[in-house]
């Protein structure tokens, strides 16, 4: 018995340990999307895994960055959130700003962030350690992933295709994540897998 | 002042002192429109756009790398008048292990040629308006409306020397392995390998910007090895972009257009 609880802790050690890609690693387009397990302002634990067989939206915020601001300010975002969450998607807003730097917020504060920002996600996951950006090569706010139903990435880069920080420039721009959304809900295969992200650098 | 104005005033001096970011951001970009001499009907001149920033803030080259957006120019000139393409300096690397950006800090000068028309009448009347993203540890996007005005000889003196020139006498070759380019370097004869290299891509969706690139010394030539983006849909046909390169204690910035090979 304690042989097979040893076997099987170090299998969980490993499997961990082969979850967590090295640093800098780009989760690619066509791959599984890595697991990963953080909490939300009030405590409670969200995974990826828990959300197999749902399309899962991860996007990655900090409230100070002026393409973040572009994008809430004018309800863009909470639109998105609203509307796909409505139709069955898990939507996880992550934020990765390391203590100390632009975008960092506790707990406590984020509560009060979200309401005044109308947020409409699913939850809102504190990652202060950076570990979970770090592991989907997250490199700017905002920035997009879409993963289908059987955990492989279907969509990462851009929100749109307009990168600036005008939100004049919201409404002629091509919105790369709804497209790939309504594509993968559609189960089409996702035209446009990847593009390059605009925003501010993740502050990790 | 009355009683609006100043209840204005007293806000934004409360508000931007509460928000020390933008107070700093007001003069962290100073930009200005010159010409290296006076327009004459049909002569192409040479213009610039010379932006100068406070200490810790850079603006973004024309690939500005993991996020950062490209400084932009919109011409307000009179009917006839031509702007050709920025011209960009080599840029500099700023960033880390996670984020990699490419741009200018203390001051950057980008040239354009201006071409009047045949019939040109006053080119006093050229304007722009400069749009750029200047970051620290936060971006703030900033612009300006400048007028043109004549600008001393040794700006676009030292302009010129911050260009990146054709690669005279070295030979480059760019051939893709698994997720790497292999990028060769040959000195002309007799000359020494680079002891320091590194490849800005000017296209997206090609190289990861934050990873290392490795430059080994060989008998011939220096390899670096590039990452190529997880991003990338298609394998890279074309590598392009401006390398720099120290050699014997000089930096050199060339111009790169490489087809790479399987």
């Amino acid at each position: 018995m304690k042989k097979t609880t040893v076997f099987v802790i170090a299998l969980c050690l490993l499997g961990a340990s082969q979850a967590g890609r090295p640093l800098n690693a780009e989760t690619e387009s066509g791959s599984p999307a890595p697991d990963f397990s953080l909490a939300d302002p009030s405590g409670a634990v969200h995974t990826l895994s828990e959300a197999r067989g749902r399309l899962v939206v991860l996007e990655w915020t900090n409230p100070d960055c002026p393409f973040v601001k572009k994008h809430y300010g004018s309800g863009n975002m909470q639109k998105l959130q609203a509307d796909y969450s409505a139709k069955g998607v898990v939507w996880y807003t992550i934020a990765s700003s390391a203590p100390g730097k632009q975008g960092y917020y506790d707990a406590e504060t984020w509560k009060g962030i979200l309401a005044e920002r109308g947020d409409s996600e699913t939850a809102l996951l504190l990652d202060p350690d950076g570990k979970v950006g770090r592991l989907y090569g997250a490199k700017t706010t905002p920035h997009l992933f879409l993963i289908g139903r059987d955990g492989v990435l279907l969509y990462a880069g851009a929100i749109d295709s307009n990168p600036s920080a005008d939100p004049a420039d919201i409404a002629d721009a091509a919105c790369y994540i709804s497209m790939a959304l309504d594509e993968a809900l559609a189960a089409k295969p996702v035209t446009r897998v990847s593009t390059e992200s605009y925003g501010c650098s993740v502050k990790y | 002042m009355r009683c609006p104005e100043i209840i204005a005033a007293a806000l934004i001096v409360l508000f931007a002192a509460a928000n020390p970011a933008l107070a700093d951001a007001r003069s962290a970009v100073r930009a200005e429109l010159l010409s290296e001499r006076e327009a004459k009907p049909g002569a192409p001149f040479t213009a610039a756009v010379r932006l100068t920033m406070e200490k810790g803030w850079h603006t973004y080259w024309a690939n500005p790398g993991d996020g950062g957006l490209a400084t932009k120019i919109e011409w307000k000139m009179p009917e006839g008048f031509m702007a050709g393409p920025v011209q960009w300096p080599a840029p500099r690397r700023f960033g880390d292990k996670d984020v990699m950006n490419y741009g200018y800090d203390g001051s950057v000068v980008l040239l354009m040629e201006i071409t009047p028309p045949a019939s040109a009448a006053g080119a006093g009347s050229i304007a722009a308006k400069v749009s750029w993203l200047a970051c620290n540890q936060i971006c703030v996007p900033g612009s300006a409306e400048v007028r043109m005005e004549l600008g001393a000889p040794d700006i676009f003196e030292a302009a010129r020397k911050a260009m990146p020139v054709k690669p005279d006498g070295w030979s480059f070759a760019a051939v893709k392995t698994e997720g790497t380019i292999r990028f060769s370097i040959e000195p002309p004869p007799g000359e020494a390998a680079p002891s320091e290299a590194y490849f800005f891509p000017s296209e997206e969706l090609v190289l990861s910007y934050a990873a290392p690139q490795k430059l080994e010394s060989g008998a011939a030539a220096s390899l670096l090895t590039l990452k190529i983006s997880g991003a990338a849909e298609k394998p890279p046909r074309l590598l392009k972009g401006v390398l720099v390169i120290r050699q014997s204690q000089t930096d050199w910035a060339f111009e790169v257009e490489t087809p790479i090979k399987k």
